[in-house]
């Protein structure tokens, strides 16, 4: 890789990033006006996006599904207020985030989140078909900050900066945890993988 | 470049979103590094894996629904109010809305607007009861009831069917198994009738199970 090959892909992509946060804009003028149709589109085009971000953060499909409507109550009232300052999705993003930790604060207490060690599993096979399963159940045994900053950097291709803003923590927090988090992930790995010796 | 500003930046590399002077440093640095090259292959590998295609369908439509229905409600409900530990509803609760929902459950799964689907087996919440009814709801205390499980592949009209044929209400699931529990209103629920009705079930294609509930009363599948 060179940067000569990399930088139109990120010149697209910057340029495609700005044309849907354009698009979602509009949307969310209309919303504030109170077009319901802006907004089932906004909701629509987000609804996959939340779904599996709020399933990896509860674990619950059917409180996914709760959170994604409190989310968009929020975004129906309070589309007038934004005023621009993030990207629309980091915006949603983090009442999404917001919302799914009132929620689970509700359901369990919160446990002490940055220092638990992950439980370590005990799968035999290091098949590349079985990454995906194992990833998850890996994935499941980090602490829900350091999962949930692997998911939106790794599926939901926010950067460090977004990312700070939708969990609310300073830029270096995120990258604490995205440091803490594979290095967790990693232990885990090799344990998945059966052999103490593999660096993966 | 420091190796530790450079293992630093490698998720950020991975997923696009360092700036292109970030890039070229870290770049330089991975041309003398093979440790950091490693990483990065590794990070690679788990992004490739996390952006896999889940065996989750998420379908909107459907949820959104009840969003407008809540949207069209007036007074709002206390946010996250709907939400609790796991639980299993009162049965008897309004069965009338209780089989519309398990029947819009189902034809959303058929019609590929399942809320939640897992492995083919809905997980969903039921919808929200804002359904209105103008006909009486029948009473299913005390009456015969099945248990059963449908081909994965039925459609709605291929239930519908299967319903009128023992003339069979939805008044509870699917479970995470999938199994719904049949009732028959009063009218419908003659002596003698479980057998030809079980009968009838079981030789039906569509139909993969079906057992009858001990008890008659106790639908809870």
């Amino acid at each position: 890789m060179t940067p000569s090959d990399q930088t139109p892909e990120r010149t697209r992509s910057a340029a495609a990033g700005a044309a849907r946060n354009e698009h979602e804009r509009a949307l969310l003028d209309r919303v504030a006006r109170g077009d319901r149709a802006a907004f089932k589109e906004l909701y629509l085009a987000y609804h996959r996006r939340l779904a599996r971000f709020l399933t990896r953060l509860t674990a619950r499909y059917d409180v996914a599904e709760e959170i994604i409507n409190d989310t968009f109550w929020v975004v129906w009232r309070r589309a007038g207020d934004f005023r621009g300052a993030s990207q629309v999705s980091t915006w949603i993003m983090g009442i999404a985030y917001r919302r799914g930790l009132k929620t689970l604060q509700r359901l369990r207490p919160a446990p002490s989140l940055d220092d638990r060690e992950p439980e370590m599993l005990s799968y035999e096979p290091w098949h590349q078909a079985e990454l995906s399963e194992w990833l998850g159940a890996a994935l499941a045994r980090l602490p829900l900050e350091q999962r949930m900053v692997l998911e939106l950097a790794y599926h939901g291709g926010h950067s460090c900066e977004e990312i700070g803003l939708i969990m609310q923590c300073p830029v270096n927090t995120v990258k604490t945890r995205m440091f803490h988090a594979r290095r967790k992930l990693r232990r885990l790995l090799v344990v998945l993988g059966g052999s103490e010796e593999r660096s993966v | 470049m420091t190796h530790e500003l450079a293992a630093q930046r490698i998720p950020w590399l991975v997923n696009g979103t360092l700036s292109a002077a970030e890039t070229l440093e870290l770049e330089e640095h991975l041309a003398d590094c093979a440790s950091c090259r490693a990483d990065l292959e590794e990070q690679r590998s788990v992004r490739e894996s996390m952006r896999a295609e889940s065996p989750v369908v998420f379908a909107g439509e459907a949820s959104f629904q009840k969003l407008a229905a809540r949207l069209d409600g007036g007074a709002p409900r206390r946010i996250g109010a709907r939400i609790s530990a796991p639980r299993r509803a009162p049965l008897r609760a309004n069965v009338a809305v209780r089989w519309l929902a398990a029947a819009a459950v189902l034809e959303a799964v058929v019609l590929g607007y399942g809320a939640f689907v897992w492995h083919g087996a809905a997980t969903t919440a039921l919808p929200a009861p804002y359904v209105t009814l103008s006909s009486p709801v029948p009473s299913y205390a005390g009456t015969q009831r099945i248990r059963v499980v449908f081909a994965p592949d039925l459609t709605l009209g291929q239930l519908q069917m299967v319903l009128r044929g023992v003339q069979a209400h939805i008044i509870d699931g699917p479970t995470e198994a999938n199994v719904y529990t049949l009732g028959f209103a009063p009218a419908a629920a003659k002596a003698g009738q479980l057998e030809a009705r079980l009968e009838a079930l079981r030789a039906d294609a569509r139909v993969r199970f079906a057992e009858p509930v001990a008890g008659g009363s106790d639908a809870s599948p």
